[in-house]
């Protein structure tokens, strides 16, 4: 009996054993050590001649807490669809205090670019995505990207936006806020620093030309989905391709089980439906790989 | 969720209930169903899942004492529609949990391992188009305590750990095994 549970169980983990290949800690500012790395997985397979498409993606943490490691299994799971997936650290507050933390993230996007041929990437066909402040960073640089304020000092340059956003159950804006973390984020309060909140908002960048955006929240997050909802309707406003899917259910850091008789202490994006949409927004606005 | 769904539910829901509180229990023998005490306590469970209601969704279970070794056996079904915006979803799983109790069948303590099986299938609406389905088999290891204040009424929270397995049926979502914590609450009535 016992060895028929090991081998049940062997078999559940066992979906999970044969991977990409995983570049770890690959730095893209050696200035900051190990807050300017990235894990790169790269997928299995001959990669076609202009390179394939990817994803960069920003962890959350309110801009103070988490690493790259929390976007391991997302990073696997994109590399075996297919795309390249870069999961990135960047400078946390104090040190990543606004505009650091954005600089940082260009600056990785930038390194993706410069180095597209080392990881069979196509420079053109890279997406960003995060959650929670990971998710605001990724908005931001959808839409200002080019603002001299966010424009790295890096080996590798400043770079442009995106060729896809997906932000994950964030706010966009920074204004009329009394959060602590923002303010710590901000290094000061919007009274004192009334310009850099304004560049600090996506919602306040939006422009026509901005990259494809899929925007994803849940509906009982205590980021409030109406934040998400204006930033939608603000991108289409100006013309710009937007796709929304809201959570029904979901919190910030719980879901529903998939047969709804549990909550799993999980993001919304791990969400099957979350899964489904970004996959297809994807092969949409990238090209399947 | 459509008249046709929900009435679907409630059907597979009845004739689970009807199966499982008409069948005998695992391992009892004859003698003791011929001579019942009437204080007898209660042998079935029948539960609505409180995260589902909070979150739209419908999910219930019908539980049966099994007779031997403090065990019972739950089967559940559950069924959502989560996603909203540009896009919708429909997501139908069924669930089969042991239990084993601390010190009294159906009630009190007890430590359950739990196996859900779940599709999923998601449409983008505003081009009316299917974008791919996906199925999500969990294996849960909890523990949990069950009140009964009042007769039968009986509520059930739980904490526990889930290997959850996602794979695409159709579309291109990629295979993933990850781990996470689940909570639980029902509520029910036992008889």
């Amino acid at each position: 009996m016992l060895w028929r549970i090991a081998a049940l169980a062997a078999g559940f983990a066992g979906f999970a054993c044969s991977g990409p290949a995983v570049l770890a800690d690959v730095p893209y500012d050696t200035r900051f050590g190990d807050a300017a790395t990235m894990d790169i997985y790269i997928p299995d397979g001959p990669a076609p001649a202009a390179g394939r498409p990817a994803v960069m993606l920003i962890h959350g943490g309110a801009w103070r807490f988490g690493s790259k490691d929390d976007y391991d299994a997302a990073a696997e799971r994109l590399a075996r669809a297919g795309f390249v997936a870069a999961t990135i650290n960047y400078r946390l507050v104090p040190a990543g205090i606004y505009p650091a933390a954005v600089q940082d993230c260009l600056c990785a996007l930038s390194f993706l670019r410069a180095n597209a041929a080392t990881y069979d990437i196509d420079p053109e066909r890279i997406a960003v995505s995060g959650y929670s402040a990971g998710g605001h960073l990724s908005s931001l640089i959808g839409v200002a990207a080019e603002l001299s304020i966010h424009a790295p000092d890096c080996e590798w340059g400043p770079t442009g936006p995106p060729a896809a956003v997906i932000p994950g159950a964030t706010s966009h804006t920074m204004l009329d806020s009394q959060n602590d973390l923002i303010i710590d984020f901000m290094g000061g309060s919007e009274e004192d620093l009334p310009e850099l909140y304004a560049t600090a908002s996506p919602i306040e960048q939006v422009h026509p030309g901005a990259p494809p955006y899929l925007v994803i929240h849940g509906q009982d997050d205590v980021v409030e989905v109406e934040g998400a909802i204006a930033m939608v309707d603000a991108l289409r406003a100006a013309g710009n391709q937007v796709f929304f899917l809201e959570l029904r259910g979901a919190g910030h850091v719980l879901s529903p089980s998939t047969d709804s008789s549990q909550i799993a202490v999980e993001a919304a994006t791990d969400m099957p439906e979350a899964w489904a949409a970004t996959i297809d927004f994807l092969d949409r606005t990238l090209g399947e790989p | 969720m459509t008249r046709s769904a929900r009435r679907a539910v409630a059907r597979v829901f009845l004739a689970m209930s009807l199966a499982l509180s008409a069948s005998p229990a695992l391992g009892d023998e004859p003698e003791a169903r011929v001579a019942q005490p009437a204080n007898e306590q209660p042998r079935t469970a029948v539960s609505i899942s409180v995260a589902a209601l909070s979150s739209s969704a419908f999910a219930a279970e019908v539980e049966r004492d099994l007779g031997r070794r403090k065990l019972s056996a739950a089967l559940g079904i559950g069924l959502r529609s989560a996603a909203m915006g540009d896009y919708g979803s429909i997501t139908i799983g069924g669930s089969a949990e042991l239990r084993r109790w601390l010190r009294t069948p159906m009630r009190g303590w007890f430590a359950a391992l739990r196996l859900e099986v779940a599709r999923t299938s998601m449409e983008q609406e505003t081009e009316d188009r299917s974008i791919g389905a996906l199925l999500t088999t969990s294996l849960a290891l909890s523990a949990g305590y069950r009140f009964v204040p009042y007769r039968g009424l009986q509520l059930t929270p739980s904490i526990g750990a889930a290997v959850i397995r996602e794979s695409g049926l159709d579309g291109r979502s990629p295979a993933s095994t990850r781990g996470a914590p689940v909570l639980g609450l029902t509520v029910g009535w036992m008889f």
